[in-house]
Parts: C-alpha cells; structure tokens; sequence
C-alpha cells in the first residue's frame, strides 16, 4: 500500500492564480461570444462556386453558319493564340474586337476568302477564332500559314480557305487600339491595398503577450495542407488553356470555405478567417495578372 | 456562468488533465473547452462527474487526433517526459520519480491511478466517469499499482 500513500502527495496542488483567472476569463468571454452561425454563409458560398463552375463550363449555344460567310452583318469576333475555342473575355487569353471599324474590316476580308482544296498536314495553328453574327449563328475559323499564303479552316463544317496579302490577324492588329493600362493599374492598385490588409491582419493575428510577436502560421495543421494544396492546383492552372474566370473563382472560393471552416472548428480567429479571404483575393489578382494582363 | 462551480472543480479537472497529457499550455486548452462545454449544458448536479467526463473525452480525442494526422508518429500516448508540474505543493526526488513513473504507465492504468488515488474517487464513481464496469476498474487499479510498483524498484507483491 506503499504506492497509494505516496500518490496521494500528487494530489495536493496550486495554480497559479493568474492562470487560473486568465481560464476563467477566457472561458466567459467564449459563452458570451455570440455564436457564429456559419452554416447559412456556408451553403450561400457553396451554391455560389457551383454556379459559377457550372457557368464556366457550360456549353455555349452554337449554330454553325451557312457556307456563305457574308449572310449576315458580323456582331462580334473573339480571338485567341494557338488552337481554341474562343467564347468569352473571361476565358484566359481570350480577346475581344472592340472596334466597330475592325469589325467592318474583317467582314470585308471575309468576303475575300477564296476556297480551296489545298490540305496541309498537321498545321501549327497560329490563330482561332469565333466570329458571331447578328442572326446569332457562329463561324470557327482557324488560321494557319503556308509558305505562299495564310489558309483558314472552318471548323464547323472543314471548308478550307485561303487568302493572299492580307491576313485576318493582320486586320485586327491594324484596326484595333493598344490594350488600355487602366486594368493593370487598377490590379497594382488593389494588390497594394491587400499587402496594407494583409499586414493589417497580421497584427490582430499576433499574440500580445509573446514577446518575439511570433505569427502563428495555422490553427491547424490542415490549413496549411489546403493551402499548399491550393497554391499546386493555381500552378497547373496556369496550364489549362483557356481557364474560366468563373472556374478559378469558384475554386479559391471553394479552398476559402474549406480553410474558414477548419477555423470555425478549431480557432474560432474571425481575424484568421479575413487572412484566408485576402489571401486568395491575392491568389485571384495574382492568377489574374498572369493569364489575363 | 456561475463562478463557484468553476472555483469548486478547478483543481480536480486540472490535475486529472495534467496527469494525462503530461502538458501543461495543452492542460489550460483542454480545462477551458471542458468548462465552456459544461456551462453550455448547464448541468447542476453531478458536476464533478460530467466535468470529468468530458475532460477525459477532450483528452481522447485530442490524442486520436493527433493520431490520425501523425501518420509517421511512432507514438501515440503522451511521451513521458517532463518534470513534476509546477503546481504539485511537495516537491521532492519521491514525487519526482513517482511522476516519472506513473507517465510511463499505460493510459488506461494511469487514468484508473489519478482517479482513484490522486482524486481519491471510489470504484462505483470511477467507473460511471469511464463508462466501465466497476470490476474493469479494479482489475485495471490492481496492474497499474502493479505497474509503478516495477517502476519504483519495489518488490512485485500484488
């Protein structure tokens, strides 16, 4: 019995009282935090990628035009680098004719395309194109050079064309104005603000009473997880041709949701859940500047 | 939030916590969220008894936890190592070896040890805190006596 009365020594024990106050501090200021009832914002988050997933990648409506490129008045012409399917200026390297001068321009050159049989084998494409028009039908052209000419293929219906002298390219290059600074200025602008924020929350994030300020890197080791795992799917996003802006906002969204509820379970930091948030704005602008600037 | 249940049972749910995770920022966590849930069930009799049911919950499944996501942890019960924590009153070379020893024993023979000896509960009550049988208890009092006994060098007479 020797082991019973040399335990019962263990049991005599005193707190530091300002341990012990702090607890009890902290426990009253939890209970009477209201309770954040995260499940509504969660839900509103969630449908809110799906839609936009779905957006992303639903299937535009596609009629394929008339042999006769020159039926109907052109409304709209979207163009990209290398083979594609250019539908929208969300789309990452997708551009837009502004212009209403190109646009007469190119209708004229459309009218100039001469048919031919020629086939090229395996052509490096150097140009696509989607050419809209106002009975709402489309033309998907691609261009490709040849050694006395540039050839065109609609893809709708595999009728090659050719044309000498000029180029469709050439044509909207002529006619339409240099890309306007606003954007990148406005994205150096915000992405400025957010370093301010960022280091904003930093402060609130820091313990006051370490005494190095030491910035906790995560409530739990699974934030930092997600967001390694976030920032390889951003890199291989980089070379998915013609990524959806909706897509990549759905799914920083997504890995926002993901990282605030692992918060809610085992931090509870609101400051921590603004980080998160200005974190992948910095991801989207970052992501932005590199596929759409 | 009453006060006096907090002043009343500070010192039985921390020492239980302490001498099962061996840590003492991780005992504050634990003891805090044990309070927070009671008082958000507001229980009003029995307190003791659900305030240590629901540290020795904490307790497991923080371990289990930290047991899924160390996936090359080696070892998954508190590593025995650290000194007597500072607020055990006597300290001496004895205490100092006895926690030693009773860090090494088994989780489950540690748990029936506190509780029986250190928070000086009677077999019915241990048993209700762990949900076992009263017999469980005892069997795992008896090895765990056994065990320190081992330990500490004494003579094996159990």
């Amino acid at each position: 019995m020797f082991e019973e009365e040399k335990l019962s020594q263990l049991k005599k024990i005193q707190v530091d009282p300002e341990k012990r106050e702090e607890d009890f501090n902290k426990i009253q200021q939890r209970l009477n935090t209201k309770p954040s009832n995260w499940q509504i914002p969660a839900v509103i988050i969630a449908i809110a990628c799906i839609t936009l997933f779905l957006v992303g990648t639903f299937p535009q409506k596609q009629q394929t035009t008339s042999d006769d490129p020159d039926i109907s008045a052109l409304q709209a012409v979207y163009y990209m680098d290398w083979e594609g399917d250019p539908k929208s200026t969300l789309q990452a390297g997708v551009k837009k004719v502004k212009n209403e001068e190109t646009l007469k321009a190119v209708e004229t050159l459309l009218e100039q395309l001469q048919k031919t049989d020629i086939f090229i084998e395996e052509p490096y494409i150097d140009k696509s194109y989607r050419l809209q028009f106002e009975d709402n039908t489309v033309m998907r052209l691609q261009e490709f050079h040849g050694s006395e000419a540039t050839y065109y293929r609609d893809i709708g219906t595999g009728q090659r064309y050719l044309l000498k002298d000029q180029t469709l390219r050439g044509i909207i290059e002529l006619h339409e104005p240099a890309d306007s600074n606003i954007p990148s200025i406005i994205s150096i602008v915000v992405f400025i603000l957010l370093i301010f924020a960022m280091n904003r929350v930093s402060k609130k994030l820091r313990d006051p009473e370490d005494p190095k300020r030491h910035l906790p890197a995560h409530s739990t080791y699974w934030q930092s997880v997600v967001e390694i795992f976030t920032f390889l799917i951003l890199v291989l996003f980089v070379s998915v041709p013609q990524i959806h802006l909706f897509q990549l906002i759905a799914f920083l969204l997504l890995s926002a949701l993901i990282n605030i509820l692992l918060e809610v379970k085992y931090g509870k930091k609101k400051w921590r859940m603004v980080q998160f948030i200005i974190g992948k704005l910095y991801f989207l602008l970052i992501m932005y500047g590199i596929l759409w600037l | 939030m009453r006060r006096e249940v907090f002043e009343a049972h500070y010192d039985a749910v921390y020492k239980y916590i302490r001498y099962l995770t061996n840590d003492t920022d991780l005992t504050h966590d634990l003891l805090q969220e044990t309070f927070y849930r009671f008082y958000q069930k507001n229980y009003t009799e029995h307190e003791r008894t659900y305030l240590l049911k629901i540290a020795r919950n904490l307790v497991y499944d923080h371990f289990r936890r930290k047991k899924i996501i160390g996936f090359f942890q080696l070892k998954t019960e508190p590593v025995a190592v650290g000194d007597l924590p500072e607020a055990v009153v006597e300290r001496n070379a004895e205490n100092e070896k006895l926690y030693d020893a009773l860090q090494q024993i088994k989780w489950n023979y540690r748990e029936v040890i506190v509780l029986r000896y250190i928070e000086e509960y009677s077999v019915k009550e241990t048993a209700m805190i762990l949900s076992c049988s009263e017999v469980k208890v005892k069997n795992n009092t008896a090895r765990g006596l056994k065990a320190l006994r081992e330990l500490l060098g004494g003579e094996d007479d159990v």
